[in-house]
């Protein structure tokens, strides 16, 4: 075993430093995200009783429970019940998307590219790569908990005490151990960095969406999910450690199957098989349009599926949402038939608006991504031979761009069709077909919105790309954080999520549609530009 | 008798179900310089990849320095230096830094014979990797294998990107290695640096190796080349023992160009000399001479032969 991690610390070293930058920008944004968290709900707590109240009440109503986690059952609710209500599954998933890619970057990455083949030529271990990863895992994860547990108790929440806050920040280390060792595990399964991101995102959506379903329905089955475990914990009521013992034993046999696979296979080969490909190119593969198809398809079949997935679970769980009656059994004496079916349906539709961003959101993301495959493309040089071909730039830079805005209309489409048609099937008063046209109507525009600044973004300023993705986390962070933060009514319409706030509720104003459809043409247009002028391979 | 350094046995290696080596089996000495030819795909960085352990063989034996390379690679690298043909670098560290780190891999230290290196390759340390060209970063896993005291040096196809000055600094380079006794395994498509620096060779193709030997012997068993002018049209040639490859060069047949075999040597000058021989031009085959032949598909039928 130590043999075959021999001067894995240099790795990690090296390691490090590559990857500073990154970690950097995350454990920042992370830690903000405690301290305003802990901080506006501590002063909500402090405005006395009625604040906390109303965020109680807005946490036990379906659509929260959906989105954050269910609240635990307490008799008093304080601050630090609700912040770890509110946080945890959230944190745990802004906490997997930095260190997913990192573990992958650092194994198969490294692998992938060429790096580990000098690097183990040299007296390096087989599987020092993996036990660097997971030794920077440790680090970065520590130096994170370590922040996370001064800020709380810097803040000191109502109702929190030294061994609450050490019992979260120990609990967000293990949750990134758990997804870290995860993606160290399918970077060894998978014999390149795509396949393995996919199936490491694939799951954690899917642990998202057990928790989500389970949260909402059969709490007991939350355990299903391994960000479900951290939710039971009861952070600063019953301060359980059994799952944190879950997950941190999970961990090591992931890391450990991690290893023995390292152990014992060819460099660059993984475990999951890969097809022959054809001798000739098939018949439609004669133009850029169509080599983005067939370099592109694999994902986007894997995003559809995703979709079809998302919106059935969303659409599954709308019948238990849109039922008041079970929320407050009073509502029975007081409202007629009609009348309950009426508040129902608003159920109904302020879940489906509070989901509306996530929709677009997933769809904005499958976009993005082919729209930055361009730059990503150019960097490793695929574009270069056809750059010295027929097509000019404006065809490259267009196929890539259409094929990023329709993708990201597909997945939206697909995903609200799943939803709608689930939801009616499982409604007992079904949503008339009017309110999909407004998701529609809403949702199209948000999305052609975002990818087209995606795109102007790589056309113009290839290098800051990275930023895009910073404003559309900040704007669909306001937006869901918005009612339960009390943050002033307009704080979100820095981005489309805001302007399309009330979706499905009303209908998405003229004003805005027209703001977003311009600005997507225009956008677009810009990104074609700057491609034009850009200086390629950079 | 020198005693081996790498030694390797009916290796065999298969990717599913793709035979990439069928028989592979070669012996490099100490002090010996191996040339490791072979067309694209024949299987020379396959095989080195076992040579380190990054790949498992399906069946055979190799052994480097009498340890099984696969289990035993932690007793092995240390006394290796490798340069990729393809080399990657860790994008935000600087070429120093990463031959610093690479040297340290195997115990070493940055030295006196790494600044030299530096120098006499015109490197610039302080770049950022990802800046480097194609060169530059063949250069800093050139300098970190160089200026490492191993006992076995592994190249393939190390100068694929380099310059032909760099390119020459690099051979004189490897002679020096080769005039302290190390051993070397020299896969590469150059064939005149090949030639320059390499003792023996190992011709593979499709994943079995064809030829091996040393390559004075392998010059002196090959067919000679032979031009030659004669005074009346040389028909006859055709038709005598031991000449291959005829072609005429002019319409009169007065010229022809041939390879001969060595044993029948005495027969085709009979054959010449009532042509009356004008101008006559023998040559030993040069690495590439040899290379054309074992390269194209006739190289199966001329191996058996
Ligand atoms: N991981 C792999 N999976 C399947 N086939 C492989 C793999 N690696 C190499 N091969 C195949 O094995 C054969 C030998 O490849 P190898 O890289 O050893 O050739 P090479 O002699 O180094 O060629 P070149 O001169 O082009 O560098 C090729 O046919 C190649 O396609
Ligand atoms: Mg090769």
């Amino acid at each position: 075993m130590r043999q075959n991690n021999r001067h894995a610390g240099y790795l990690l070293k090296a390691n490090l430093k590559q990857n500073l930058k990154f970690s950097i920008v995350w454990l920042v944004i992370l830690i903000m995200m405690i301290l305003s968290g802990a901080v506006k709900l501590e002063a909500a707590f402090i405005n006395g009783a009625s604040g906390s109240k109303d965020i109680v009440k807005m946490l036990q109503a379906p659509g929260m429970a959906a989105m954050f986690g269910a609240t635990p059952k307490v008799s008093t609710y304080n601050a630090a019940i609700i912040f770890a209500g509110v946080m945890v599954v959230f944190m745990i998933i802004l906490q997997a998307l930095w260190i997913m890619p990192l573990m992958i970057r650092d194994t198969r990455g490294q692998e992938e590219n060429g790096l580990l083949e000098m690097v183990r030529a040299r007296d390096v271990g087989r599987t020092a790569d993996v036990t660097a990863a997971f030794w920077e895992l440790l680090l970065v994860s520590f130096v994170m908990a370590a922040a996370y547990f001064a800020s709380l108790l810097a803040v000191n929440m109502d109702g929190t005490d030294m061994t609450g806050d050490l019992l979260f920040a120990i609990a967000m280390l293990i949750a990134n151990l758990v997804f870290g060792s995860l993606a160290l595990l399918f970077a060894q399964l998978a014999n390149n960095t795509r396949t393995a991101s996919m199936l490491s995102y694939m799951l954690l959506a899917a642990a998202y969406l057990i928790r989500l379903v389970t949260d909402l329905n059969h709490q007991q089955l939350t355990w299903l999910s391994p960000i479900g475990w951290f939710e039971k914990v009861d952070f600063y009521t019953k301060n359980q450690l059994t799952p944190l013992l879950l997950g941190l034993v999970c961990s090591i046999l992931l890391y450990g199957a991690a290893i023995a696979i390292a152990q014992n296979r060819d460099l660059g080969a993984g475990v999951l098989a890969e097809g022959k490909g054809r001798a000739t190119a098939a018949s439609w593969l004669r133009s850029v349009p169509a080599l983005i198809w067939r370099t592109e398809r694999g994902l986007l079949f894997g995003w559809l599926v995703g979709a079809i997935i998302f919106g059935g679970v969303m659409g599954s769980v709308l019948g238990g949402v849109g039922d008041i009656l079970k929320t407050n059994p009073i509502y029975r004496q007081l409202l007629d038939v009609k009348q309950i079916h009426a508040a129902n349906q608003t159920l109904v539709l302020s879940f489906l608006a509070m989901y509306m961003g996530i929709f677009v959101a997933l769809a904005v993301t499958a976009g993005v991504q082919i729209a930055f495959r361009l730059k990503h493309d150019d960097q490793l040089g695929y574009l270069g031979i056809i750059h010295a071909e027929k097509p000019t730039r404006a065809t490259i830079s267009t196929s890539y761009n259409c094929w990023a805005l329709f993708v990201g209309i597909l997945v939206l489409s697909v995903g609200l069709i799943a939803l709608f048609l689930t939801g009616n099937a499982v409604l007992s008063q079904p949503l008339p077909l009017k309110y999909l046209g407004r998701l529609f109507i809403g949702g199209l525009p948000a999305v052609l919105a975002f990818i087209a600044l995606g795109i102007a973004l790589v056309g113009l300023w290839p290098k800051l790309s990275g930023l895009f993705w910073l404003y559309m986390g900040a704007g669909l962070i306001v937006q869901v954080f918005h009612g339960l933060f009390s943050l002033p009514k307009h704080a979100g319409d820095f981005t489309p999520f805001g302007w399309i706030a009330d979706v499905p509720i009303k209908a998405l104003g003229q004003p805005w549609l027209a703001v977003m459809l311009i600005s997507a043409v225009c956008l677009l247009i810009i990104g074609i530009v700057g491609y034009r002028h850009q200086d390629l391979s950079v | 008798m020198a005693t081996s350094v790498i030694e390797l046995n009916h290796i065999q290696k298969k990717f599913g179900k793709f035979e990439a080596l069928k028989n592979v089996s070669f012996t490099l000495s100490s002090g010996q310089v191996l040339g490791f030819l072979g067309p694209n795909g024949a299987g020379k960085s396959t095989t080195i990849r076992i040579i380190l352990g990054m790949l498992k063989k399906t069946a055979g034996t190799v052994t480097v320095f009498g340890h099984d390379a696969w289990r035993d690679d932690a007793v092995i690298h240390p006394q290796i230096a490798y340069i990729p043909g393809d080399v990657y670098l860790w994008p935000n560290l600087s070429g120093g830094e990463i031959i610093d780190l690479l040297l340290r891999l195997n115990g070493r230290d940055h030295n006196q014979k790494t600044d030299d290196l530096m120098q006499r390759f015109k490197f610039d340390p302080t770049k950022k990797a990802r800046t480097y060209s194609k060169g530059n970063r063949q250069k800093v896993a050139l300098i970190a294998a160089l200026s490492q005291d191993a006992d076995l040096y592994i190249f393939d196809e190390p100068t694929s990107g380099l310059d032909p000055l760099n390119e020459q600094t690099f051979q004189q380079e490897v002679l020096k290695l080769k005039q302290a006794g190390k051993s070397v395994l020299l896969s590469s498509h150059i064939l005149s640096e090949v030639e320059r620096m390499c003792d023996s060779i190992v011709i593979i193709r499709d994943g079995s190796v064809i030829e091996s030997g040393n390559l004075d012997q392998m010059q002196h068993l090959a067919r000679l080349k032979v031009e030659v002018t004669t005074t009346t049209a040389n028909d006859d040639l055709a038709r005598v023992a031991g000449v291959h490859d005829l072609t005429f060069a002019a319409a009169d047949h007065t010229k022809a160009v041939f390879t001969a075999d060595r044993d029948e040597l005495s027969r085709i000058m009979q054959s010449l000399a009532t042509a009356s021989i004008l101008d006559l031009r023998v040559s030993p085959p040069t690495l590439e001479d040899l290379f054309m032949r074992y390269y194209g598909k006739q190289g199966e039928s001329y191996a058996a032969e």
